[in-house]
């Protein structure tokens, strides 16, 4: 017999490997107990957790208080946030605590449920999301190193609009989405004029391509916009929001992705971290892009990983990458060139010291609609604090109003000051008339969330 | 009455057990017993050597007539030693991975050749390979002369045809092969890569295992009844030495099962906790959880190779009580091993030890064993004391200083090693949010403590980690007692997939679908694996019980289309007999 070697991966790689087996939003949906199912399979009959340099983590439990550091749940998280909602966050977190205190060099969190279509307000669940796993770690990350730079990179077929609303106001989280054209899919955002508030402006770019796009458009986007925007922006950690619905069989969406595609797109943005999103054809195409996807984080040759679809000649190539795609990345690489401008976009407009923007969310999930009126204040020495007016309706509730003041990350004295007078004043206001249902504090940087309710 | 043999490093030990007259029909006691030096025989030899003399008492213990043997075990490292020295045969593998991994990974034979074709994880066949293929493929193999080939396929354990298919091919050509092992015939268990070497060490060893078990038959024909000899594997359980039943590969590495299992014959295993087996250079450490010895959770390593062997988990550190003392880097730092110049000084030997150590402190033990064997125990203290004298002038400490300094490290070292278990065992990763919330973690109790300076390291090393501990009384025969009470073992896994409506035994070679009628539920699923395992298990008492039990749903859009179930069901490790020490005196005899 030979003594054959093992493999051995080229970087420390830790992999939080929870399918909660056990969990799902109904038999039928999507996000059902059997969607990480074939992937385990794959995953140990390929015999990966042999990996040399390769090792299996449990992620954490959080505790129901701590997600009011990122979001603001109405009425409150306790109540809507769930155990497989906190782990799924929690297997985020775990993986960016391995990271930095170098247990390992990166971590993928192969975790359900996903979480980047919940918003900073979260009215009920959209998207499969209830509250955003990545979001959730990045604020873990900032509140340990405050002037820590991060990159999302996210790759899933959906626009991340969640994680994108999250981070609109911060300009050191960089938040690159590239999605199938939200024209023609959930949530229907994503265009390439969402640029970030103007204290952050640039540190958003989205990238809509066209349905049909595969590897090779991909492979485009990243090598002539993301890789080189990565390149100016230096960021400490690189968050790869690993969507598996670009995958060609996926039957949400209509992208024409590979596995080896997405063993070569993940190559390419070399991720310090990687978190499951999407991604539901889950026996022809979550367990052969989690093989690829885990062998180029471990460094190893992920090129003999080739579906059975494939085989049979059922899936053929992209012709070439369409020129929409090349004429967005022009767009996006002179947008980013201007970044140190704080331009004022089309979304914001100037009201005294703030800017103003005006939204409206669809929660398809749970049938809501929410409309937003977002200040924020306009600061020379601090991205500035937030003033957010939220109502929402729907079939189970007639209708809530609430009000929020939040404070970023990297927040000024005098906007600390001036935002703790205007919720005090605020306080007192309610006292007597009763505008809305609850109101809220709610300190990025402490993770600190109060909530009033009249 | 009930022949026993178990060889450890450097001893064979056998023992006759017989029903206590009297007592109930589980009760056993010793009836004689020997011990050989390995090194006197060769290993082969020594077995038949232990075998021929425990006859011999048997003889005039039995009454006249009939056959006084109802079973017999062997428990050897026979075909570890093989591996571990390069004297297993060369073997052809045949592997039918599809895509995936680098199959470099993968190429355990001497031979490799690679069949296009494979399975899905569904159990789906993609693609055959081509009969033309598997000729030349045997052609090549037999014209290099091998004669053992092993054939494993990606997920057969899901659908085993395509092995199957492959190995008729051979077995109908021209080439003419000894044996021709299929992987989803060794483990139900998933991992290609482990299936592949499991299967190529199963073949390596296949004929050496054979002879052996036919030398053993023929010293025993006269003694034993029927076909009642058994092998102890590496899961505590044994197999009987039949045909087709891969002991080959399953009784590689059965020594620490015997130990453990000798613990369990001489104390009652309760909640959880550490057994530590300190013997002359390495200490070994198992563990218990719950009342049973833990299992190696992915499979054994067996040498080099990681397989998909179910073994007992056990981990061994390179100190014990023959390990040299040497003085460390730093000054004062005495260390243990790794490694051992010769006998304690007190033996004569060439340096101290930690049995010298113990000597000097009046804290020795005094280990039975030896009349007839070859080494003497008279221990000289003086010797010791002046060996560890000698020692200690290079650190400038005193003899007894540096016997203390020596057992303090010893201890060290064997406690660090729980530890590292102990965390090793925490982190374990779960895949079910019930378990995750659960904590599942081991949470040791007691140290069961045995070997030599067992009686005096053992307490050190539980006062360290807060334990309570039992020593259990000295002998190595103690591991064949253990073995010699083990219990037949053996898994069956039935795996049923509705939705294509397809049901796979692997264990079994079956992979078929539904008959016309037949359906199935998880009820009527573990029903089927209790059955299975129980016909299989062919003896009394049998006990089976399932192991897991996985159910999902298959959904096609919107729609449930079936079920997907996999259920184990088992005779679980465990002791046949109890032992009534009271009879015993644990000398050996010869």
């Amino acid at each position: 017999m030979h003594r054959t070697e093992k493999p051995l991966a080229d970087s420390r790689l830790g992999l939080i490997f929870f399918p909660a087996f056990d969990w799902q939003i109904s038999p039928s949906h999507p996000e059902r107990s059997e969607r990480l199912l074939y992937t385990r399979d794959q995953i140990f009959e390929e015999g990966l957790m042999d990996i040399e340099g390769l090792e299996e983590f449990n992620p954490r439990l959080l505790e129901a208080g701590s997600v009011g550091g990122t979001h603001i749940c109405v009425p409150d998280c306790e109540d809507m946030v769930t155990e497989p909602h906190l782990i799924s966050a929690g297997g985020a977190v775990r993986a960016a605590e391995l990271v930095v205190e170098e247990e390992v060099e990166k971590a993928f969190a192969l975790i359900r449920p996903p979480g980047h279509h919940a918003f900073r307000v979260v009215h009920g669940a959209r998207g499969f999301c209830t509250i955003n796993n990545e979001a959730i770690m990045a604020d873990w990350l900032k509140r340990r190193y405050p002037d820590l730079k991060l990159a999302f990179i996210d790759t899933d077929a959906h626009h991340a609009d969640g994680t994108q609303d999250i981070f609109y106001n911060d300009p050191d989280v960089l938040h690159i989405s590239i999605h199938q054209d939200g024209r023609t899919l959930f949530p229907g955002s994503g265009s390439v004029r969402e640029l970030g508030a103007p204290a952050a402006f640039a540190r958003t770019l989205n990238l809509p391509l066209p349905p049909g796009t595969g590897d090779e458009g991909f492979i485009y986007a990243l090598a002539n916009l993301v890789l080189p925007v990565l390149e100016d922006f230096q960021p400490d950690l690189v968050i790869n929001a690993a969507g598996q619905d670009n995958h060609f069989s996926d039957p949400i969406t209509n992208m024409n992705v590979t596995a080896r595609g997405y063993g070569r797109i993940n190559e390419l943005i070399d991720p310090d971290l990687a978190v499951l999103q999407g991604g539901y054809a889950i026996e022809s195409a979550l367990p052969y892009v989690n093989v690829a996807v885990i062998l180029a984080m471990a460094g190893l040759d992920y090129s003999g990983v080739i579906e059975p679809e494939i085989e049979s000649g059922r899936f053929s190539p992209e012709e070439s990458v369409p020129e929409g795609v090349k004429r967005s990345v022009e767009k996006l690489n002179e947008s980013w060139q201007r970044r140190d401008e704080a331009l004022l976009t089309e979304e914001f407009s100037e009201v005294g010291d703030f800017y103003r923007r005006e939204k409206s969310i669809y929660y398809d999930t749970d049938n809501i609609l929410e409309t937003r009126q977002e200040h924020i204040k306009i600061c020379p020495d601090c991205p500035g604090y937030l003033d957010i007016i939220s109502q929402a309706s729907s079939g189970a509730f007639s209708g809530r109003r609430i009000k929020a003041v939040s404070l970023p990350h990297g927040i000024c004295g005098d906007c600390r000051k001036e935002a703790r007078s205007r919720f005090e004043e605020l306080l007192e206001q309610e006292a007597g008339q009763g505008k809305f249902d609850h109101i809220y504090w709610q300190d990025r940087e402490t993770g600190e969330l109060i909530s009033q309710n009249i | 009455m009930i022949l026993a043999v178990d060889v450890g490093g450097t001893h064979a030990d056998g023992v006759l057990l017989r029903q206590a007259a009297g007592g109930e029909n589980e009760m056993i006691k010793l009836a004689g017993s020997v011990k050989i030096a390995v090194e006197d025989f060769g290993l082969e030899n020594a077995v038949l050597q232990v075998i021929e003399r425990l006859l011999h008492r048997a003889d005039s213990a039995a009454a006249g007539g009939e056959k006084p043997l109802e079973r017999a075990v062997i428990s050897t490292t026979l075909t570890t030693n093989a591996l571990a020295q390069n004297r297993a045969d060369p073997v052809g593998l045949i592997l039918i991975p599809g895509p995936g991994l680098d199959i470099r990974y993968s190429r355990f034979g001497d031979e490799n050749f690679i069949l296009s074709g494979y399975v899905d994880h569904r159990g789906r066949i993609v693609r055959e390979p081509s009969r033309e293929e598997v000729i030349s493929a045997g052609r090549e193999l037999a014209g290099s002369g091998l004669e053992n080939v092993a054939v494993v396929g990606k997920f057969s354990v899901r659908n085993p045809e395509l092995e199957l298919k492959v190995k008729k091919w051979l077995q109908e050509s021209e080439s003419d092969f000894r044996r021709v092992v299929t992987g989803h015939e060794l483990s139900a268990s998933l991992n290609f890569r482990r299936r592949a070497a499991t299967a190529c060490c199963h073949a390596a060893v296949s004929r050496l295992h054979e002879e052996f078990r036919e030398d053993i038959r023929a010293v025993l024909s006269e003694h034993l009844q029927s076909d009642e000899l058994y092998f102890l594997k590496s899961d505590g359980g044994t197999m009987r030495g039949k045909k087709g039943e891969a002991g080959a590969v399953r009784s590689v590495k059965s020594g620490p099962a015997a130990s453990i299992m000798g613990a369990m014959v001489l104390t009652e295993l309760k909640d959880s906790g550490f057994i530590i087996d300190i013997g002359g250079t390495t200490t070994d450490i198992s563990f218990f959880l719950n009342g049973d010895p833990l299992l190696e959770p992915r499979g054994m390593k067996i040498e080099w190779w990681d397989t998909l062997i179910r073994g007992l988990f056990s981990r061994s550190v390179p100190a014990g009580g023959d390990s040299r003392l040497q003085t460390g880097e730093e000054a004062g730092l005495i260390e243990v091993g790794p490694g051992r110049r010769g006998q304690p000084a007190a033996l004569g030997g060439p340096a101290p030890t930690p049995t010298d150590a113990l000597l000097l402190l009046e804290e020795l033990e005094e280990p039975e064993e030896a009349e007839g064997s070859s080494i003497s125990r008279d221990y000289n203290l003086s010797r010791a004391e002046s060996a560890l004298e000698d020692l200690g002038n290079v650190t400038g400490l005193t003899a007894r200083e540096l016997a203390r300094k020596s057992l303090e490290e010893l201890t060290e070292i064997i406690a660090d090693a729980c530890r590292n278990i102990r965390s090793e065992l925490q982190g374990r990763p779960v895949h079910t949010i019930a378990e995750l919330l659960e904590d599942v973690s081991p949470d040791p109790q007691v140290i069961i403590g045995m070997g030599g300076p067992a009686a005096s390291i053992i307490p050190r090393v539980a006062e360290r980690l807060d334990l309570d501990f039992e020593i259990l009384p000295r002998a190595r025969v103690a591991n064949a007692i253990g073995a010699g009470c083990a219990r037949p073992t053996l898994r069956t896994t039935v795996r049923v997939d509705t939705e294509r409506e397809q049901l796979t035994v692997p264990q079994l070679g079956i992979s078929r679908s539904f008959r016309r009628g037949e359906s199935f539920d998880r009820e009527r699923a573990e029903e089927l694996a209790l059955e299975l395992t129980e016909e299989r298990y062919d003896g009394k008492d049998a006990g089976v019980e399932i192991v897991s039990s996985e159910v999902f749903p298959t959904v096609s859009g919107s729609r449930t289309t079936g079920e997907i179930m996999e259920i184990t069901a088992q005779i679980k490790p465990g002791l046949l007999y109890k032992f009534s020490p009271g009879e015993v005196d644990f000398h050996a005899q010869d």
